[in-house]
């Protein structure tokens, strides 16, 4: 009996971790395939769909995208560090309900948050925000909730004792703040980051409600096509946008330094 | 005379209602090795929390080199820290560790990497500048968070249980490195411990705290040898402790009896005043095994007792006596002249009269 | 001076260090008023503002619980939610149990294939699935070419192309919380449960579901939320006719102009999150105290 339930584990990880990496393939193939019939056979894969990717039509959506996330990323990780300074640093009086308000964004699906921010900027006068302004604060709105919360791990678990250390040799807030606690954290605030370009460049629910005609992000772009063909190329789109995201992922990995808090947390 | 180096006046401190320390006053000379020792809750770390800064007193003033520390934030203080887990920056090699209060100071680079050979010299870690924490062991982490706190030439140096997390031989070792730079720099060293023979074997003098108060102040065999209250008797080295109350005083020599029963035992401690002692203190070796003497030169106190229990300490046993007044006795006998006692077995003991501390709290 | 007025003095300077201490928190505070709670606040008051009429009312609110159609897409949503909930957690239990308890070299394969697919995007699994679940995907002409079958089964633009793509899209949410629950039980009970004599199955029930209820709570919660408020997932596999609160929401904005019907929209799966939340936090508390640890 032990021995079925055993087997029975194994082959359902094995087919769970299937079901995960099949569509993956799928679309890795698709992306080689010379026509809209996915063929699995390497002899008759192709890559010209991947030599189609430079044309405007989705240069132009993954510059905007990858503009965006950029800046996104920055924004969130700057305001992040702020917020998280004074709630998780200093730990001034009430932190706890600030750092629910500034969480609860996440209690609101992210259709909800885009149907409220097209409603606030027309109204408001603002109509002309309707892209890309109008996404840059949407996807901060999304993505500043996650910074806080890395960011404010990252410094709950600063060692309270190295701050003293510093004040026993001498050393000034600021000179804390520049020397230990900057530095120290630095893994958290990437890592912050990393997830806000992830979150910006990928989304889709908050966005379809700011994107215009001339201005549209690149996943947008994907799911309008995708509503009248399957055509090869959206596969090769979609590969290199993944290829893109990774290339980012190890970038910011390279200069923060977070790898450590992925493998398995062991540090 | 050496000019005090701190001085606390009347020093208070409470967290609420509840007071940790209370009004405490102690004067510490320039290069001393001074260690507060108490049991854990009893005020010694808040106490140097408060020298450094990092707690502000409720009442009272420090006084450090004759200045008055009170609003003086602990960076401005020019004290240094040594802290139990030892806070040695993770993000920085052993080189900027030791060199960053150096680095505050606005030093000169190649003034920096001077001090820091030297300090690291003084604790033995020449070599491992470039090292990062986590590649050292406890120990060499140890002498790298002292390298830093003396780095910046302090001239006072505050340690708040340094040895506690290395274990037995390694803290043994380090006992006598951390003694050894004291006397070299010569700075006064204020070192916090819950273990009073570290604090025995490394202070000059040793302050023992107890519940926010301070118990006794003294040297090591001051503390040993005539302890002021049961609570020192007890904490420093072993002791049988009993109540008493005194019954007749002739010539200096008190006769007290032992509570409870009808054991009576002379003692000769001075002191002064015999309607205040409630309590007497014996140290097991002072409880000596007699075996045979000649009637002619019987001495005093002489209690036959037998043997409920041995404890073997190696060099030493700590023998559990019972007395037919039913009281027990520890007596610490070698373990060669011991090594035929067995529990049952009838010995006697005796006690000499001024190895009797009288005490009245 | 009097000793009050001494004690005041010192007040100040005091609470305005203490006010400054705050400023860092300006900015972002800002952002989320401007850009977040204003919006949010005005989505609420529109919803009680029917589209044409003026001064308040309900009557959107009457409109969408007495339209067959809405009330449809509301149950839709529901159902798609639950059972992406389940599926998610039974899928998710058995990868969660292997990263927390295995030390082999593959524990690293399986930890990246379970996260990294969020990195690939909605869009390209999305399309994957459609590219395998439609009647002339994968799987159809599979089965049509191996002659088991002459009809291509309906296996995409319906629920159940839509509740394999969205249990895909979200699995990794539910490993991960699952994963921080088994990390918390100690693997000696299991050891010890054994040497006592229990079969594997006895020591999944009677040890591993029972201590890690609040994880397998949390999953099916966060994997419900998730599901309720999906937007792209439904769109792409659902097909033109499945219609749920998200996708009902957009149609309202961008097709129907009318934004006070959408904001209602909004805030029923607004106030639909914010119960499941709070009978979610409930149930954890109660089974807290029920298991008492």
């Amino acid at each position: 009996m032990n021995r079925i339930i055993s087997s029975l584990f194994w082959v359902s990880l094995v087919c769970i971790m299937a079901f995960i990496t099949l569509p993956l393939l799928v679309v890795m193939a698709a992306s080689l395939s010379p026509t809209a019939q996915v063929t699995l056979i390497p002899g008759e894969w192709t890559t010209r769909w991947y030599g189609d990717l430079i044309a405007s039509r989705w240069l132009d959506p993954f510059m905007l995208s990858a503009q965006i996330a950029v800046l996104v990323a920055v924004i969130s990780g700057v305001l992040g560090l702020l917020a998280a300074y004074v709630v998780a640093f200093e730990k001034c009086p009430g932190h706890a309900t600030i750092m629910s308000f500034l969480l609860s964004p996440l209690a609101v699906p992210q259709i909800v948050k885009g149907v409220a921010i097209v409603l606030f900027l027309s109204s408001a006068g603002l109509y002309r925000w309707v892209g890309t302004p109008g996404l840059i604060a949407a996807h901060i709105i999304l993505t500043l909730p996650f910074a806080v919360r890395m960011i404010a791990t990252a410094m709950f678990n600063f060692d309270k004792n190295l701050d003293r250390a510093g004040q026993s040799l001498g050393a000034t807030k600021a000179q804390r703040i520049r020397y230990l606690l900057l530095p120290i954290i630095k893994p958290g605030v990437f890592s912050g980051m990393t997830f806000a370009f992830i979150i910006s460049f990928n989304n889709i629910p908050l966005s379809v409600f700011l994107v215009r005609p001339g201005e549209t992000t690149l996943p947008i772009t994907v799911i309008n096509y995708l509503e009248y063909s399957l055509d090869p190329v959206l596969a090769a789109v979609n590969v290199a946008s993944l290829l893109f995201v990774l290339a980012v992922i190890f970038a910011f990995e390279k200069i923060g330094g977070f790898s450590a808090q992925i493998h398995g947390g062991s540090k | 005379m050496s000019s005090p180096d701190i001085e606390l006046v009347n020093l208070s401190k409470n967290y609420g209602s509840t007071p940790i320390v209370r009004a405490i006053d102690l004067t510490v000379p320039q290069g001393e090795f001074v260690s507060i020792l108490g049991p854990s809750g009893c005020g010694k770390t808040t106490t140097l929390n408060m020298i450094a800064g990092f707690t502000i007193p409720s009442s009272g003033h420090i006084k450090v080199r004759g200045l008055d520390q009170t609003g003086v934030p602990p960076e401005k203080r020019g004290v240094g820290l040594v802290f139990q887990n030892y806070a040695l920056f993770p993000h920085m090699t052993v080189r900027q560790n030791v060199g960053f209060g150096l680095k505050m100071q606005g030093k000169s680079q190649h003034d920096i990497d001077e001090q820091v050979k030297k300090a690291l010299h003084s604790v033995h870690l020449d070599g491992f500048e470039d090292r990062y924490p986590k590649e050292l062991s406890g120990g060499q982490q140890q002498r790298t968070a002292l390298a830093r706190a003396i780095a910046p030439r302090p001239s006072l140096l505050l340690l708040d249980e340094p040895l506690s997390n290395l274990d037995l031989k390694l803290r043994e070792a380090m006992r006598i490195e951390l003694k050894d730079v004291q006397r070299e720099l010569g700075i006064t060293f204020v070192y916090v411990t819950h273990d009073q023979e570290e604090a025995m074997a490394m202070s000059d003098r040793i302050v023992v705290m107890h519940q926010g108060v301070i118990a006794q102040v003294g040297t090591p065999s001051e503390l040993y040898s005539t302890p002021r209250s049961t609570f020192v008797a007890d904490f420093i080295g072993k002791s049988n402790i009993f109540a008493v109350t005194p019954t007749k005083v002739e010539g200096g020599i008190h006769r007290v009896k032992i509570s409870g029963t009808g054991l009576e035992l002379l003692a000769a401690s001075p002191e002064p005043d015999p309607a205040g002692i409630a309590f007497c203190s014996i140290r097991p070796e002072a409880a000596r095994w007699i075996e045979g003497q000649s009637p002619a030169d019987r001495p005093l106190n002489i209690l036959p007792v037998s043997i409920t229990k041995i404890v073997n300490l190696g060099a030493y046993l700590e023998v559990w006596c019972r007395h037919q007044s039913d009281t027990v006795l520890k007596s610490l006998i070698s373990a060669a002249r011991g090594a035929e006692l067995r529990p049952g077995v009838d010995i006697e003991l005796t006690i000499e009269p001024a190895a009797i501390k009288l005490l009245s709290s | 001076m009097s000793s009050l007025a001494i004690n005041a003095a010192k007040d100040r300077p005091m609470r305005t260090a203490l006010l400054r201490k705050y400023t860092p928190l300006l900015p972002p505070a800002l952002i989320l008023l401007l850009f977040f709670a204003i919006p949010m606040g005005m989505m609420v008051g529109l919803s009680f503002q029917p589209k044409g009429a003026s001064g308040a009312s309900l009557a959107n609110y009457e409109r969408f619980f007495n339209d067959d159609f809405t009330l449809i897409g509301l149950g839709r949503t529901v159902l798609m939610s639950g059972l992406v909930a389940i599926c998610v957690t039974v899928m998710g239990y058995p990868v969660a149990y292997f990263l927390a308890r295995s030390r082999s070299p593959w524990r690293a394969v399986v930890f990246a294939l379970a996260i990294a697919p969020e990195l690939a995007g909605v869009v390209l699994r999305t399309y994957g699935w459609l590219i395998i679940l439609e009647d002339h995907g994968f799987i159809n002409n599979a089965l049509v070419g191996l002659g088991l079958i002459s009809e291509p089964l309906p296996l995409a633009k319906n629920m159940f192309g839509v509740v394999i793509g969205l249990t895909h899209v979200i699995l990794p949410f539910g490993i991960l919380s699952l994963l921080t629950s088994l990390q918390g039980v100690d693997p000696n009970l299991e050891k010890s449960a054994q040497i006592l004599g229990a079969s594997r199955l006895s020591v999944i029930r009677h040890i591993l579901v029972p201590l890690t209820i609040p994880g397998i709570v949390s999953s099916m919660l966060l994997a419900f939320t998730m599901s309720a408020s999906a937007y792209a997932t439904p769109a792409i596999l659902g097909g033109a006719g499945f219609k749920v609160l998200a996708t009902m929401v957009y149609e309202q904005v961008l097709f129907y102009i009318d934004w006070s019907f959408a904001a209602v929209m909004a805030n029923v799966l607004l106030v639909m999150m914010l119960i499941v939340a709070f009978i979610g936090s409930r149930l954890e508390m109660r089974l807290h105290k029920k298991l008492q640890f």
